[in-house]
């Protein structure tokens, strides 16, 4: 028994041409009817008398008949589940919107951390040879000098001399050597606060590059769950169709459920992309990529020491820096249209990332406080050497062991 | 019969298209270029050692304590315990300070002394936690590149587990709408062989990377040596002191216990194997996954936690001394 449609359908409610034949080769009844699609099954009136089929329908049946009617509870679980996962998507954005749109890293200004007078130079030191200076290791010796504790140091030499002879230290000793130490402590300060601001801004980029990673699995999670309602469609409901004996529903089921896994699938596999906007007015990279005296943003013994250079080489930590990241192509393969974007964007006031630009700028940061802290072992080893110049005598015994 | 030899070749060649796109999709098995620089050449400097020091006289005062000038004894336990762990000599004879040693240059040549001595260990303890932490960042940058890596190729897998369908379902089902059951069908077992293959890349994907840690830190404390080439003297010393958990053993081998017993599982082993090779943790690098990774970049933040340990016992200490000395009476210079 088979109904063969003739003429336009309406999606839902139909005024048609039919033709009606019962049986294989049964009589053929041609009238006008009008009826409703109904669970896949064909009900209809005839000018004489109701009849309801539910046989094979015909290939000339549109197939967006069927569709309409198979999808639309599909359609609606689809819009619920988006509908979803907007409302998901929104809730987790708000976790760090903020922190990317704002820095809270901010430090002291750079005017407050200058504003130091040299040391005051004492009377009669013009006199002491440079010969006098405590005896210093090269990387000390240069960082004494980029400090400005080299003519000091020349200065508690000479006194330490003079008070050797005597009985104890004079108060011209303990003077010059409290601004050594308040020199030196200040530069660690310089470093501590300067690592704290890196260290800062590093973890600000992992934190919205996590929370966009989050956000992308959900997306990724909720994609990949309709897809699957694609495979379910092309394997439970073609399959129960096509026992049923619906062989066109379930050929038809099961390409839409291709089109459907294919397409979301690959929304939420090779073409998702999750992104955010993430701005940094104060950015370290940007000053370290440009060659500069001065520096609004590290403090002046820090720039110095990253701006001057380490040995007979010329290059200064700084050149090392940025050479070492155009090698291992951190923006991108140079010259690349990638690696312009990515530079106008980390070397930036800030624009819209993708977690692997803030993995990158969060990496480029690690680095950059590496080097600053290289500042601190530099100043680690330069006060054991004034310290164990300092007291070598006076008040000093062998550790019992 | 041309038509139906034309059709299944051009859904063979359509098969081919999509198959070669899906190769071409694939990325490399290997973590990006600048993850791999990071891996190969360490920008993490260790605290430096200090008896290597140009400055003659550094070596033999390292080893050196400071006769303190005041009672240690009138401390702490705790406080007394970091003052020898720093290197300050007791005068237990001594219940106050004479009147020559309360001059005020004296006192103030003092103060100065201890205020220095014990900036010096705040200062070694700060650099080996930032070369420990450097250490654990290049472990876990490198993990992050890996699992970047991994991710992709995860991603493109399951896009071509996906697009299968397209065998399963989109082809089948316009072949049986054109009545080709027999091609459908074999375009349904093509495609699930597809879909399955590409299924269990994900569970067979392993990715690994050459890492090298020439200074490894955790190798230093592993074999303990009496001298330390990477850990500060004090440091050193702090950590083969007895622990506050374990009086029975040092921190060192409390730390080592923890990590021999704590749930190694299928994670890389840390003892030596059968030829007497060092494992990879120990040595000085190798082909690393994520897991070893991760592992080495937990074990550098144990460590870093026990050495800060010593940074807060000093804070402590810092507070005795400040109070002590803010309690004496000064005499004046002559």
């Amino acid at each position: 028994m088979a109904a063969l449609l003739r003429g336009g359908l309406a999606p839902r409610d139909f005024d048609v041409l039919v033709q009606v034949r019962l049986g294989l080769s049964g009589p053929t009844a041609t009238g006008r009817t009008s009826g409703r699609l109904k669970h896949r099954s064909l009900e209809f009136f005839t000018s004489h008398r109701r009849l309801s089929y539910k046989g094979k329908i015909a290939k000339n049946v549109p197939l967006g008949m069927i569709f309409c009617s198979s999808i639309r509870p599909i359609a609606c679980l689809l819009c619920v589940l988006t509908l979803e996962g907007c409302v998901t998507g929104a809730s987790s954005m708000a976790r760090f919107r903020f922190e990317a749109l704002e820095s809270r890293c901010t430090g002291p200004t750079i005017e407050q951390l200058t504003a130091l007078p040299a040391l005051p130079v004492l009377p009669g030191s013009e006199e002491h040879s440079p010969d006098d200076m405590i005896q210093l290791s090269p990387a000390s010796s240069r960082l004494a000098k980029l400090l400005g504790l080299d003519r000091a140091l020349r200065d508690l030499s000479t006194l330490q001399r003079d008070h050797a002879a005597n009985t104890g230290p004079s108060s011209e000793f303990l003077w010059r050597n409290e601004q050594i130490m308040d020199r030196i402590s200040l530069a660690s300060f310089d470093v501590v606060s300067t690592v704290t601001e890196l260290d800062c801004e590093e973890a600000r980029s992992d934190h919205v590059a996590d929370g966009l990673t989050e956000l992308r699995q959900d997306k990724q999670e909720r994609g990949l769950f309709l897809a699957l309602v694609g495979n379910a469609l092309i394997g439970v409901v073609a399959g129960s169709l096509s026992l049923a004996g619906k062989a066109t529903a379930a050929a038809a089921n099961a390409i839409l459920g291709g089109v459907l896994s294919t397409g979301i699938g690959g929304a939420a596999t090779i073409f998702l992309s999750v992104d955010h906007d993430f701005s940094h007015p104060r950015n370290h990279l940007a000053e370290l990529s440009e060659a500069k005296e001065f520096s609004p943003l590290f403090p002046d013994s820090v720039w110095r020491y990253l701006t001057t250079s380490l040995d007979r080489s010329e290059e200064t930590i700084r050149d090392e820096l940025l050479r070492r990241w155009e090698r291992d192509g951190r923006l991108g393969v140079p010259g690349s249209e990638d690696a312009r974007r990515r530079e106008t964007l980390i070397l930036g006031a800030g624009g819209t990332y993708d977690i692997r630009d803030l993995r990158v700028r969060a990496e480029m940061l690690n680095h950059l406080k590496s080097a600053v802290l290289q500042i601190g072992q530099d100043l680690n080893a330069l006060m054991y050497e004034i310290m164990a110049a300092q007291y070598p005598l006076t008040a000093m015994g062998e550790v019992p062991q | 019969m041309s038509g139906s030899l034309c059709s299944g070749l051009s859904h063979l060649l359509i098969a081919v298209v999509i198959f070669e796109s899906l190769a071409g999709c694939l990325p490399n098995l290997q973590a990006s270029q600048r993850a791999q620089a990071d891996a190969l050449l360490s920008r993490c400097h260790p605290p430096r050692d200090v008896a290597r020091l140009s400055s003659p006289s550094v070596p033999r005062w390292v080893g050196a304590g400071i006769e303190a000038g005041i009672p240690v004894s009138l401390l702490s336990m705790e406080a007394q315990r970091t003052a020898a762990q720093i290197g300050f000599l007791d005068l237990p004879e001594r219940s106050s300070l004479k009147q020559d040693e309360r001059r005020a240059l004296a006192m103030i040549s003092l103060r100065q002394a201890l205020s220095n001595r014990i900036a010096l260990v705040v200062s070694d303890v700060m650099t080996t936690i930032a070369a420990l932490d450097c250490e654990a960042a290049r472990s876990d940058h490198l993990a992050n590149a890996i699992a970047e890596a991994h991710q992709d190729v995860s991603d493109r897998a399951l896009f071509a587990v996906l697009a299968s369908d397209i065998f399963i379902g989109v082809i089948p089902g316009a072949l049986m709408l054109s009545g080709l059951g027999i091609a459908a069908e074999a375009s349904e077992v093509f495609g699930g062989v597809t879909a399955t293959s590409f299924g269990t890349v994900d569970t067979v994907l392993h990715i690994d990377q050459d890492f090298r840690h020439p200074h490894n830190f955790l190798r230093e404390l592993w074999e303990g040596p009496p001298e330390s080439q990477l850990f500060p003297p004090v440091v050193w010393k702090f950590l083969n002191d007895t622990s506050d958990q374990d009086p029975d053993r040092t921190v060192r081998e409390v730390l080592i216990a923890r990590w021999r017993t704590a749930g190694l599982g299928d994670e890389p082993e840390l003892l030596p194997d059968a030829q007497g090779h060092p494992p990879l943790l120990l040595g000085e690098g190798g082909r690393y996954g994520p897991k070893a990774l991760r592992m080495r970049a937990e074990m550098l933040q144990h460590l870093r936690s026990e050495v800060l340990r010593l940074g807060l016992s000093v804070h402590l200490l810092k507070y005795e001394l400040t109070r002590w000395f803010d309690e004496q009476p000064v005499a004046r210079d002559e």
